[in-house]
């Protein structure tokens, strides 16, 4: 059988998180009642309204490319997409076609230890279209569309990779340091169940070794990314099959259908290939001063890498710690946070990766959420650090604090938590345990040194976890050599 | 330059004109007239120049982030030719 291997290129849109749209102040609020933010610009309708470009737009574009890596245009400047489509009111997209915001950057990532880099071919910005609603089960099988504009017009970002990707997991780890990247920059939320990130997947198979690319086809409707996994792997598998029984790959636009696992072919690439491309008369060039890309530049803050090498380097966390926690910027503000209130990196680190992520993953919550705070957090490793709680005890105090948000010391106090340190009342403790299991006593000073473990145990237990044990084990141990 | 047949054809699709063959003969002919008055610009010297898409503006301005009113949903769907609650309607999308 021979051999082998995909060629993936991903086009991933994002919409940024600008108050008003790209050409017109109309609302970019999620969730507005349909067809309430729009106006006779980004509906299209003719006469009167001429397009005025929204700055800020621009400026998050410009943040992105730069953080990508790419370089930047001296000016910016937009042409027309043509084409029909019932979501777009103009019958033109208002893109960047010519002369992109961004070009020639890169991504880096890594897989299975590796680091893989990704050409970025270019960043640019452009109009979202309106939505559809596909009447009865999708779009396949639906006799009408509806439309809602409020969407139409709205900033888009589009950040075309190089074909450089070569698997599924390539893809998926890809699609997730480009969000991650887009985050740190507080630029867009990067929801793909929302839809304020899309990715469309193009995908050919060629011989190993061959330097020429196959026929490929654009995978669409991949709305998470665990069905970008699915579908480019589903993608791959299928155009494999086809070659291998002879038939051909047809250049077309497929559609992938998450509940039945599998990709359908949705329209032919060739009719629409011509979208006679050329420069909107109505919006003339804007030059970008130098001074204003540095000055966007400056405003880039610590990148998830950047971040990663601190952890390792600084703080000495290992590599999967560090990777989990430079992903998400709040989630590495948070570790941040801590460490001004409780010094110890690897004590946090751990904390927040096993306990906090724990019991937020199963509640269905991210960190924006936590009900515990950095500072709450940092004090109840303080408090067992001193010895004030134990180990066990503040696993049970970060329950209560994770449920209520209430402060470690409040709970401590209110659930009688206090580790108790009091040799006259350890004294009084042990003397009873020690009563009740002569046996013990028998066995620990016949060498079975495994009986001393079973008593620290008796006396925890007495104590519901809060004796001392550290204490408890000194004075044990006293009260035995007397005993013999 | 020239245009051909197949390319009247595809551009009367992209903008969904119907033309019958005669019409396109004479469309054919209407648009070689137009290059052949335009042809005197192949020898024009252009090759140090930057394409000038907007000969006479030189800046454009931009505008702030900020919101401004939008239309009221029933002047958006009363021009929509067929509504559907609060939606505008259109025919079935795929082929």
């Amino acid at each position: 059988m021979s051999e082998f291997e995909t060629i993936i290129g991903l086009e991933v849109h994002v919409e940024l998180l600008t108050d008003t749209k790209l050409f017109c102040g109309c609302s970019t609020a999620f969730g507005a009642e349909p067809n309430t933010q729009v106006c006779p610009m980004c509906l299209g309708l003719p006469g009167g309204t001429q397009p005025l470009l929204n700055k800020k737009a621009v400026e998050f574009t410009i943040k992105a490319a730069q953080a990508l890596n790419c370089e930047i245009a001296p000016k910016v400047a937009f042409d027309r997409k043509n084409y029909f489509y019932a979501d777009l009111p103009q019958g033109f997209q208002i893109s960047q076609f010519f002369h992109p915001l961004g070009r020639n950057g890169y991504i880096e990532f890594r897989v299975d230890g590796k680091i893989k880099r990704v050409g970025i071919h270019q960043v640019h910005l452009e109009e979202d279209t309106g939505k559809l609603f596909h009447l009865g089960d999708d779009i396949m099988s639906s006799p009408f569309s509806q439309v809602d504009f409020n969407r139409a017009g709205v900033p888009l970002m589009e950040i075309v990779s190089e074909p450089d990707i070569r698997t599924a997991e390539e893809a998926r780890l890809y699609l997730q340091k480009l969000r991650s990247i887009i985050r740190y920059l507080d630029i867009s939320d990067c929801k793909m169940e929302e839809g304020s990130m899309r990715c469309d997947a193009n995908i050919s198979i060629r011989p190993k070794g061959s330097s020429q690319f196959g026929e490929k086809t654009e995978l669409k409707n991949m709305n998470s990314f665990r069905s970008v996994y699915r579908g480019i792997a589903y993608e791959e598998e299928r155009q494999r099959h086809a070659v291998l029984v002879g038939e051909s790959i047809l250049p077309e636009t497929r559609h992938w259908d998450e509940a039945g696992g599998v990709t359908h072919a949705m329209r032919s690439k060739h009719v629409s290939a011509g979208y006679r491309c050329f420069p909107d008369p109505n919006i003339p060039p804007y030059s970008l001063a130098r001074e204003w890309i540095l000055e966007i530049k400056s405003t880039i803050p610590e990148l998830p890498d950047a971040r990663y090498q601190r952890f390792i380097a600084e703080d000495d966390l290992a590599d999967s710690a560090a990777e989990i926690l430079s992903g998400s910027k709040e989630l590495a503000d948070f570790y941040d946070a801590v460490l001004a209130f409780h010094n110890d990196p690897k004590m946090v680190s751990n904390w927040i990766t096993s306990e906090l992520l724990g019991h937020l993953n199963a509640a269905g919550q991210d960190i924006t959420e936590s009900k515990i705070k950095p500072e709450a957090l940092g004090k109840l490793l303080q408090s067992m650090e001193k010895g004030e709680i134990s180990g066990k005890i503040g696993k049970a105090v970060f329950e209560e604090m994770f449920n209520t948000g209430k402060d470690p010391a409040t709970i401590i106090k209110e659930k009688g938590f206090t580790q108790i340190s009091d040799e006259d009342t350890l004294h009084e403790l042990i003397s009873s345990v020690l009563e009740a299991n002569p046996k013990s006593i028998e066995d620990y000073h016949s060498g079975k040194k495994r009986a001393m473990g079973f008593l620290v145990g008796q006396i925890m237990k007495e104590t519901k976890g809060q004796a001392n044990p550290q204490l408890v084990s000194e004075l044990l141990l006293e009260r035995l050599k007397e005993l013999k | 330059m020239d245009i051909t047949r197949e390319e009247i054809i595809q551009a009367s699709w992209d903008v969904r004109l119907e033309l019958t063959p005669e019409e396109m003969e004479e469309l054919e002919k209407q648009v070689m007239n137009l290059f052949r008055q335009a042809d005197f610009l192949a020898d024009v010297a252009l090759d140090d120049l930057e394409p000038s898409s907007f000969p006479l503006v030189q800046e454009n301005a931009v505008r702030d982030d900020t919101p401004a009113p939008s239309l009221s949903r029933e002047t958006v769907l009363s021009n929509a030719p067929e509504v559907e609650s609060v939606y505008i309607q259109v025919p079935r999308i795929v082929e």
